[in-house]
This record gives structure tokens, sequence and C-alpha cells, in this order.
């Protein structure tokens, strides 16, 4: 599973946001680059630039300067519509509020970045219940999120983000919303991944769950401001 | 994504909120009521008409006498007017050609002794042409021929109902007296479809009811004696239906000339009755058409207003599934697919009850009502495009969501 690409290059990325007469400047030039099966934390304080990195890496926005490239290709000027292709099939993202769809089932929120790729069809549903079977939640694969606890909601939105098999997985405070002992839970999980071949990359304000990690990328100001290895 | 799946889902997502999806559709659902209510009753009555006019046959000419008072009698006979009568028939079938037959009637006002009192049945003194006139089918035995009228035989032809009404009497050999006079029944007529007779330009006989006799062998109405008028009507059945209007009026010279100028007697043509009656029904259809889409109008705002309030709802959900590989445009199918539905359950929700509302009003207020499968159909579609045209711009409106903004909505 072991991809030997660099798996996310940046150089010089920036990003400034318009809102009628003001500009934030969120990214002021940042280099970023995350080899295959690494697992990188990204901690820094509110406003440093964290959320807007993790969407402009996940491919959701697209940055105002700087090159950005995924597996080797340059995204930086891509369409809406390639964008989209690349989300649905090389990005998995996990969120501090689970955002799973309240009307669907278990299996029907993991299987939906098949459903936005055409594949409808045997393999997809095969894929699906594999990624539930890895998070534990084959016994809740009926079940709508309403009759899940919120460990068992974040371990769906894990198994969506690993169901299509993706280059990056992308976190973005998944613990925020959990008891201790259920993120610790979520962390093992993540290092199992990591340890199975995942790439992963989370962003977090908790120095224990960063610490789990194997690397640590500080950002301030919208650079990144240091750099520490735990392994 | 496959079509069932995206219309299992927008069913799903408006079902989460039923009460909200229920009040919007609301205009759609009267609008839809009251279309096709209307046209189930603007059906039947369309219907009614004609079969009225298809009743007296679009390929004749009814020459029918106008009834005058005694003085205007008087005059029309200074002009040597003598009214409806046989001598019309003769000229008119020597000057106008392009006649297939042309029959005279006469109503008999005398009864017979198994009439009901109530509703007596018809008796018309006919010649042979009007068989083939008005097309009229023998069942058993035969109809007057030219030689009854010769002979002056005293047989009758009875219609279906009187038929069985009457008892033995009314079968083949049966004897029926009129008046003093004794008629044989030497034919049944098979039964016919009967339309209900509506306005006096339009009335229809009931061939069902009728009986007939040999023009010539009737009694002469005792207050009628002068001979005025002799006949009722005179059919004429033209050889092709487009020499109608020309049959017509060469009619009309003839008589205005035979008889004086005196205009003691009407020509009806049931063909342009049969224009008149359709252009009446387009006037009617249009202003139906403008209540449709006026309620339809109302009904798609109340639409497009809870859509964009969905989609406000919705933003978080919007930004998720672009975040799991959605395009725009399969946002925009979810949400146009969503208010399409929505109105189209509207439309089949108003197809129910205006239907039962048109059933409703044929049995209270004894309209006929038709229910077309053209109305539904038109009712579906027209639903199905207030949803379509509404739902657009909300749809459009979720696409262009910026998905990182989206995923950040509260």
């Amino acid at each position: 599973m072991l991809r030997h690409e660099t798996i996310v290059e940046a150089r010089g990325l920036k990003k400034v946001y318009e809102t009628g007469t003001k500009r934030v400047k969120a990214l002021r030039g940042l280099d970023f680059s995350i080899e295959p099966g690494e697992f990188v934390g990204i901690m820094g304080p509110s406003g440093s630039g964290k959320s807007t990195l993790m969407h402009i890496l996940g491919c959701l926005e697209q940055a105002t300067e700087g090159i950005y490239r995924l597996g080797g290709k340059d995204v930086s000027s891509l369409s809406d519509r390639e964008l989209s292709a690349i989300r649905a099939s090389q990005i998995g993202f996990v969120f501090q509020t689970f955002n799973l769809i309240p009307q669907y089932s278990v299996f029907e929120n993991v299987a939906m970045p098949f459903l936005y790729r055409g594949e409808t069809g045997r393999e997809a549903k095969y894929l699906a219940e594999q990624a539930i079977a890895r998070v534990n939640l084959s016994d809740r694969m009926s079940h709508k999120p309403s009759e899940l606890s919120g460990g068992e909601m974040q371990r769906v939105a894990i198994a969506r983000a690993l169901a299509v098999d993706p280059l990056l997985i992308l976190a973005d405070e998944p613990t925020g919303n959990l008891d201790s002992g259920t993120s610790h839970a979520i962390i093992s999980l993540f290092r199992e991944l990591n340890e199975q071949g995942a790439t992963l990359i989370v962003v977090t304000h908790e120095r224990e769950v960063a610490s789990n990690c194997r690397r640590i990328r500080f950002l301030h100001d919208g650079k990144i401001v240091g750099d520490e290895d735990l392994t | 994504m496959k079509w069932g799946r995206i219309v299992h889902d927008a069913w799903i997502a408006l079902l989460r909120h039923r009460l909200r999806s229920l009040l919007s559709i609301l205009g759609i659902v009267f609008a839809v009521v009251a279309v096709v209510a209307m046209m189930a009753i603007a059906e039947g009555a369309k219907r009614e008409i004609l079969d009225q006019i298809e009743g007296l046959g679009t390929n004749s000419v009814i020459i029918r006498t106008l009834s005058l008072t005694e003085s205007q009698k008087a005059a029309a006979r200074r002009r040597l007017s003598r009214g409806l009568d046989l001598s019309d028939v003769k000229s008119i079938s020597q000057a106008v050609p392009a006649i297939y037959a042309i029959a005279p009637v006469k109503d008999i006002k005398a009864s017979f002794s198994a009439s009901p009192t109530q509703d007596p049945f018809e008796i018309l003194a006919v010649t042979a042409a009007y068989q083939s006139v008005k097309g009229l089918a023998v069942r058993q035995g035969r109809f007057i021929c030219s030689a009854d009228l010769i002979r002056k035989n005293l047989v009758c032809v009875l219609g279906a109902e009187v038929s069985r009404r009457i008892g033995n009497d009314g079968r083949i050999g049966g004897v029926l007296r009129l008046e003093d006079r004794t008629y044989r029944v030497v034919g049944i007529l098979q039964e016919r479809q009967s339309v209900r007779s509506g306005s006096t330009a339009l009335t229809v006989r009931n061939y069902n009811r009728a009986v007939f006799i040999p023009l010539g062998t009737e009694v002469m109405a005792s207050d009628d004696q002068s001979g005025f008028g002799e006949l009722s009507e005179i059919w004429i059945r033209v050889a092709e239906n487009r020499n109608v209007h020309a049959c017509a009026a060469a009619v009309s010279r003839v008589l205005t000339r035979t008889h004086g100028g005196v205009e003691d007697f009407q020509i009806i043509v049931p063909q342009e009755l049969l224009k008149q009656a359709r252009k009446t029904q387009g006037v009617f259809n249009i202003v139906l058409g403008c209540i449709a889409g006026i309620s339809l109008l109302v009904g798609g705002i109340g639409i497009m207003n809870t859509m964009l309030a969905s989609v406000a709802e919705r933003t978080r959900e919007i930004g998720i599934r672009r975040a799991v590989g959605a395009t725009r445009k399969h946002i925009v199918v979810q949400f146009l697919c969503e208010s399409i539905v929505l109105t189209t359950a509207g439309g089949i929700l108003g197809i129910i009850l205006g239907s039962g509302g048109a059933l409703v009003i044929s049995k209270v207020a004894g309209w006929k009502t038709l229910l077309t499968l053209w109305s539904i159909s038109l009712s579906i579609l027209m639903a199905g495009c207030v949803g379509l045209v509404s739902g657009l711009y909300p749809a459009v409106r979720a696409a262009r969501l910026d998905p990182a903004r989206a995923l950040r909505h509260e």
C-alpha cells in the first residue's frame, strides 16, 4: 500500500480572504511536504491558519498563490469538477463534528463517496463494508447516526474516509467533541491505520493528541514555525 | 448516481419535514384540484353537447317548422305559404343536388293505449327514407317501406324500450291502438345509446321511446285541421360532409321562394352548431388555463420559498457532500429533484382530491363530469414543471456555495 512519490508538496502557499474592504492573510507563504506513510500533527493557536491549510490540502479551497502538488499532480489550477473528483477518490476527511448525513444509515454514509463517483455496484458495496469492518462497526451497518454514540459516529466518519483508499486522510480536531476515553480509542485507531500504511494529517490543539503522531508541525500566523520529530 | 436513488433520497429528505412539505405544496394541490375538477366538468359538458350534436348527425341538414301565432299564419297564407309540407320535400329534392336521402317527419300528438301517462312515448309519422337518414338499425322485422305509404298500411315500428314496456303487444304481430285506428307491429328497432336532451335547438329524439307509423295514415290532430304546416321536420342527409353548407344554402333559397319569403321554418346545420360549441369550448379553456396558471404561479413561489429555506438549513449537509466528492451538478440535481418530487406529490394529491371533487359535483349537482387521461397527465406535467422552475434558483444557489464555508456553517 505504500506509495513512493511525495504525497503532499506545497511551495509558497498564500491564501488571502477578501470580505468587503477587509483583506485577511490566512497563509503567508507556507512550505510543506508529506511523505507516504507519515502521521503528522498540526498544532497552532486559533487564527493561525490551521483550517485554511486543511481545506487547501483537502482540495476544498485553492490557494491564492503558490504551488500545491498532491501525489505529484499540480492541483493549483484545476476546475471545480476536477477538484470534486480528487476529493471523491484521493482525500478522506474526518471532522470534529463527525459530519454524517442524519437521514442515511451507517452503510449509506460510508458508501457516499462511491455514489458520487458513479460506483454503486458490488465492488463499492464490498469496499464500504470492509471499511466499516476496519472500524469494528459491522453490527451497526443499518443504524442511523442518531442511534450511535459520539465515538461510534466518529468511527463511521473514519470508515467513510478510509473506504476509497485515499492518498491522504485529513482529520480536523477529530477528538474535539469526545470524552478522553473515547479520544484515546480514536487516536489509537489512527495509529493502527497508519501502521497499516495510511498517510494521516491531524489538526489539533491538544498536545496529548499531537504527541501520538510521529511528527508535529507548529503553525503561527500563516507560517510553519516549528517541526518536532517524535519517532 | 442512479435516478431511482436520487428520487428515493429526495423523498426521504422531504419526509423529514412532513408538515412543512405538506404545507408548502398546498398551493399546488389546490391549483391541480381546480384544474382537474374544472376540466372534468368542462369535458363532461362538452361531451354532452357533442353527443347531442352528433346525435343529430353531422352530415345532416334539418328543416324545422316554426310555430306561428294565428295572425302570423294568416299573414303567411296571404303570401301563399302553406308552411312546411310534402310539396317542399318535392321541390327540395328536385332543386338541390348532392342529397343522399330526404325524409319528412310529423310529430303525432295523439297518444296510444299502452303509452304511460307520465312521459308518454313519441309517435312519429315518417317515410321509408327516415331509416337511412337517421341510420336506424332494425333488430326484428322491418322498417316502414314505400308500399306502406302508398297503400296506407296501418303498421308500426317500435323503439326498443317501447317494445320492452308494453308486454305481448310489443312483439311482431302485436297490436297498438292509436285514437280510433289499430296498427300492427311489423318491426322492432335495435337499442340505441340514448342521449339526454338539452336545449331546445338541440332536441334529440330518444328512438328507444318512439313509435313509427307511415306518413299519411295518421289521424289529423283536431286543432290543426287547416293543414297548415303539415310536417314538423324535414331531414336531409347530404352525401358528402363537405357539401353540407352548400346544401343548406340551396335549401334555404328554395324554401324562401316557395314560402313567398315567409320565415315559418328554421334550418339547423349540426355541423355549424358543432363549430360553435368548439369555439365556446376554446374560450372556456383559455379562462381555465389562466386560473390554473395564476394558482400554479402562487404555488410555485411557495415552493421556491421552502426550497430556499431548506438550502439555508442544510448548508452543512451540502458542505459534507461536496467534501466527499459531490460536484456542483450533483447538488443541483439533488435539490431540483427534491422540488420536483415535492410538487409532483402535490400534483398527485391534487388529482386524487380533484377527481373526488368532480365525482361529488356530478352526484350532487347532477352534471356530467368526465376525467380524461389527458387532463391527468397535463396536471402531473404542470406540477412537475412548477417544481423544476421554482426549484432551479434554490438548487443553483446550493451548488454555488463555497464547500469550505458550507462546512464551517453552524
